[in-house]
């Protein structure tokens, strides 16, 4: 039996995989697959590549709906769904305010303007995608309105990752899309896969561990992409109520059947802070929140369940 | 190829070039990377990457180490090498050529029938290891998309180092025995926010030019993943 290990880079990260067989040259051409399906995804659904459906729903904001795949459509609708289960406090309609801060993007960070940010947060508003199902046509009703899928393609692509291998007949793996996980089997016939949380602060170290098994966990952290200006952090988790980044958390962690849910609930419960969180009753997933003073929270499910061990 | 390139690239070669009888001063290094006692891997450079795997597959589920469960990780390697098996067992250096074990006269016969050893440009490192994480642990590696590029020791000291990615390039500096990416010509810098690195298993990425150095080992947490 071996474990295979890939790295490739995907979806502006680093994508990493192991995967457990007895077969070197077939998992390897499983992989190969997965990896394809995950840039299929991301070809169809950044908003990066001007070549995507996605970037053509922004290019016809506010002047003509686009005639999207089913794919697109189905994504965009499960979008709504969250954002609308998150109050809004998740909203894939961010677009505009992401471009002005260019944490996507290669290029200089610099503070916008606060009226430029008042201006652009009227811009955000999922209720303004207009989907029609059965045309499968989007619209965004208003012009510079756009569509940034970044909370939750890449947990899509994971899943849809995963799902390839697994069509392959590779069940034990585990995916890392830039700190997204998804989690297939065990390790070997006694042993569990153990994924680490990595600390906020001291981005050398972990500050939690945990076992986890045919599920996803996904981390919104503000220490990836960030910069410090004027001695205050700014990163790239932006709250579509006041257009700056959020500042009750420094990391967020969440245990969710799919990538997809996960990396949403993730941004969601990073926004919203721990207190609001732990009282939520909506929140069943195991979850570790460490607050902006750099406390630690966490659910007893997760304790339980999980085999949770905090380290720092 | 400059000789300071020729001594950094031969601790890549050096497994080959150690089992044909050229045994270096990297040879120590080599044998350090084993450090448990009952470990092996086996490192094949070759450019029939497929034909290599079923062949070594063959190997070694007929060896003592079919039960076990291995590592395998594939890497691209840039410029001339020698291709050819190199077997480390329990830290030696073991030249299958001369031995008379089971498994040395299997990787005698999988190196007749792929015919090594010979001269390879831009061949494939293929490794297979009882240990977590490949390659030399403490050494650093740099990756350029999949393709191993350059590597160094934790130990040495290097004030300036530039790496060429896809788009640009960034520099790192290697000193008390960690690594720091010092400048980036993307004006995103993201990569230099990250903190210096120093144990196995940490890496600093720039994704624009898809550069990795990553400082190879078992990682020292102990995870199989990292969230973050």
């Amino acid at each position: 039996m071996y474990q295979i290990s890939v790295t490739k880079y995907l979806m502006g990260t680093t994508v990493e995989t192991t995967a457990r067989s007895s077969d070197i040259n077939y998992c390897k051409k499983a992989l190969v697959a997965a990896y394809e399906e995950m840039q299929r995804v991301e070809n169809l659904l950044s908003c990066q590549k001007d070549s995507s459906e996605i970037s053509e729903i922004n290019r016809a904001a506010g002047i003509h709906p686009v005639k999207v795949s089913y794919e697109t459509l189905s994504i965009l609708i499960r979008s709504k769904k969250y954002s609308q289960k998150y109050n809004g406090v998740f909203d894939v309609t961010i677009g505009p305010l992401s471009d002005l801060w260019g944490f996507s993007e290669d290029k200089e960070i610099v503070l916008p303007e606060d009226e430029k940010i008042k201006e652009l947060t009227k811009l955000v508003n999922y209720d303004e995608i207009i989907i029609n199902e059965k045309d499968t046509m989007v619209f965004l009703k208003k012009k510079d309105m756009s569509v940034d899928l970044g909370g939750i393609a890449k947990g899509y692509a994971i899943d849809r990752g995963s799902a390839v291998l697994k069509d392959m007949g590779i069940t034990n793996f585990i995916l890392n899309a830039g700190g997204d996980i998804y989690v297939s089997g065990t390790k070997d016939e006694e042993t569990l896969w153990k994924v680490g949380i990595k600390h906020p602060r001291n981005t050398n170290d972990l500050i939690a561990e945990f076992d986890l098994k045919d599920y996803a966990v996904a981390t919104s952290g503000d220490y990836e992409r960030f910069k410090i200006i004027n001695g205050k952090r700014y990163h790239h988790i932006l709250d579509p109520a006041t257009g700056y980044p959020g500042t009750l958390s420094e990391s967020s962690t969440i245990l969710a059947p799919t990538a997809e849910e996960a990396d949403a609930t993730a941004t969601y419960v990073f926004l919203l802070g721990w207190e609001k969180t732990l009282n939520d009753k909506d929140i069943n997933y195991p979850l570790l929140i460490v607050s902006s003073d750099g406390s630690i929270h966490y659910n007893q499910i997760f304790k339980k369940n999980y085999n949770l061990e905090i380290i720092n | 190829m400059k000789r300071r390139d020729f001594i950094k690239y031969s601790s890549l070669i050096l497994p080959a070039t150690a089992a044909i009888g050229m045994i270096g001063p990297f040879t120590k290094k080599v044998f350090a990377s084993e450090k448990k006692n009952g470990s092996f891997s086996l490192s094949v450079i070759t450019d029939q990457p497929s034909r290599t795997i079923h062949t070594i597959e063959q190997a070694i589920k007929n060896s003592e180490y079919g039960k076990n469960t291995l590592q395998f990780s594939e890497y691209l390697l840039n410029g001339r090498h020698i291709g050819d098996i190199a077997y480390i067992k329990s830290q030696t250096l073991v030249d299958y050529r001369k031995g008379k074990d089971d498994f040395s006269l299997l990787l005698g016969e999988s190196a007749s029938s792929l015919s090594l050893p010979k001269i390879l440009d831009n061949p494939v490192l293929l490794r297979f290891s009882s240990e977590q994480k490949l390659l030399e642990p403490g050494s650093i590696n740099i990756f350029r998309g999949d393709t191993l590029i350059n590597q160094f020791t934790l130990d040495e000291e290097v004030e300036h180092h530039r790496v060429e990615g896809l788009k640009g390039h960034v520099d790192i500096r290697i000193k008390n025995n960690s690594v720091k990416i010092i400048s980036a010509s993307c004006k995103h810098k993201t990569c230099m926010n990250m903190e210096a690195i120093s144990k196995p298993g940490e890496n600093l990425v720039c994704i624009p030019n898809q550069i990795n150095v990553s400082i190879a080992g078992k990682n020292s947490w102990g995870v199989d993943s990292i969230t973050f």
